[in-house]
């Protein structure tokens, strides 16, 4: 039987959490995309205003129970609702596959609601492909709404070449 | 003349960013949903570890003029965290008043953001649109966003309320 935990990452997680990040990328063939580096992970999520923050699962070793290795993560932040106040965004969550159906994810889920709930947080924010049925079915199973269909939001994006063009500007 | 000049948002302030949220609000026929107060965006805009900034843009009447300067439009923004490109800023909200608006305010103010973004090192800076919300859509994309709803399919999701509770357990 596997057992596992979650538990809040370290600085010291921050090498597997780069890992973890670049292996999501790889699964969409987008790793040259991913430009952070574990210094920036370092000076981003455990420093002292973080902007980030993020839970680990490990899986604890069958063979040697005392040793664990890193099998998840999920990686979270705190915005801004002008109407309602603090909301929980969620960035990233991912399991690796092998140990994926053990229930990790939902009690990754779990932790970042009562997180949340903690927080004050009026709610959980996170951005989905819409053409990633699985990920989608996973969400709106736990009752998750698509605020771009039932409202229609649109997520715009401005690159670093557009900022420079505007930033000239004013 | 009348001139109008983007700046810093300071406490004081919190009193026309609430009057023009919930305009923002009533422009996006969304009014009932304003929950927030005064007092809420003062302690999490302006304390240790502020939850959002803001830039407002003021308008000063000409010398000789009875009017005092009145805040007309405003941006509220954050910072967030992309996996792949690390430090990112979030425009969350930006408004000009009706009868203030034709005269490039709205552009002033992302520019100021986007130089805020630049400043602080972020590659990116994103920010979501309604998209019945033709006018603002048009202004974001003459600016040079790409639509990444469209683009790429990502939807925004949302745990709240029942569904969050249930997911923490309680």
């Amino acid at each position: 039987m596997n057992y596992f935990r979650v538990r809040p990452a370290v600085a010291q997680d921050c090498p597997v959490i780069l890992c973890l990040i670049k292996e999501v990328a790889a699964c969409e063939n987008m790793l040259d995309a991913v430009k952070l580096t574990v210094m920036d992970l370092h000076r981003d999520g455990f420093g002292k205003n973080p902007l980030f923050y993020c839970l680990i699962a490990e899986a604890y070793n069958q063979q040697e129970s005392s040793s664990t290795i890193t099998v998840g993560f999920a990686m979270y932040y705190f915005t801004y609702d002008p109407w309602i106040g603090k909301l929980l965004h969620l960035e990233d969550f991912y399991v690796i596959q092998a140990y994926r159906g053990l229930g990790i994810g939902a009690e990754m889920l779990k932790r970042l609601s009562q997180i949340a709930i903690r927080s004050q947080c009026n709610c959980m924010h996170f951005l989905v492909v819409i053409w990633n049925q699985d990920s989608i079915d996973y969400y709106t199973r736990r009752g998750a709404l698509d605020l771009s269909s039932e409202e229609g939001w649109h997520l715009f994006k401005f690159n670093r070449e557009e900022l420079i063009e505007m930033a000239g500007e004013e | 003349m009348a001139s109008v000049r983007i700046r810093e948002a300071h406490e004081g302030d919190c009193a026309d960013i609430l009057r023009l949220i919930r305009d923002l609000a009533d422009y996006e026929k969304l009014s009932d949903q304003v929950k927030i107060s005064e007092e809420a965006l003062r302690a999490d805009g302006f304390g240790e570890n502020p939850f959002y900034h803001c830039v407002v843009a003021e308008n000063h009447p000409a010398p000789g003029e009875p009017q005092v300067p009145l805040v007309v439009g405003f941006g509220l923004y954050y910072f967030i965290y992309s996996t792949w490109k690390g430090r990112t800023v979030y425009l969350e909200d930006v408004y000009v008043m009706p009868e203030y608006r034709g005269q490039g305010i709205g552009s002033r103010i992302i520019k100021v953001v986007a130089k805020v973004a630049l400043d602080k090192g972020c590659s990116q800076f994103r920010l979501a649109v309604l998209d019945w919300n033709k006018r603002a859509m048009d202004l974001y994309k003459a600016l040079g966003a790409q639509d990444l709803t469209e683009l790429e399919g990502w939807h925004f999701f949302r745990f709240e309320g029942e569904a969050m509770r249930e997911l923490a357990g309680k």
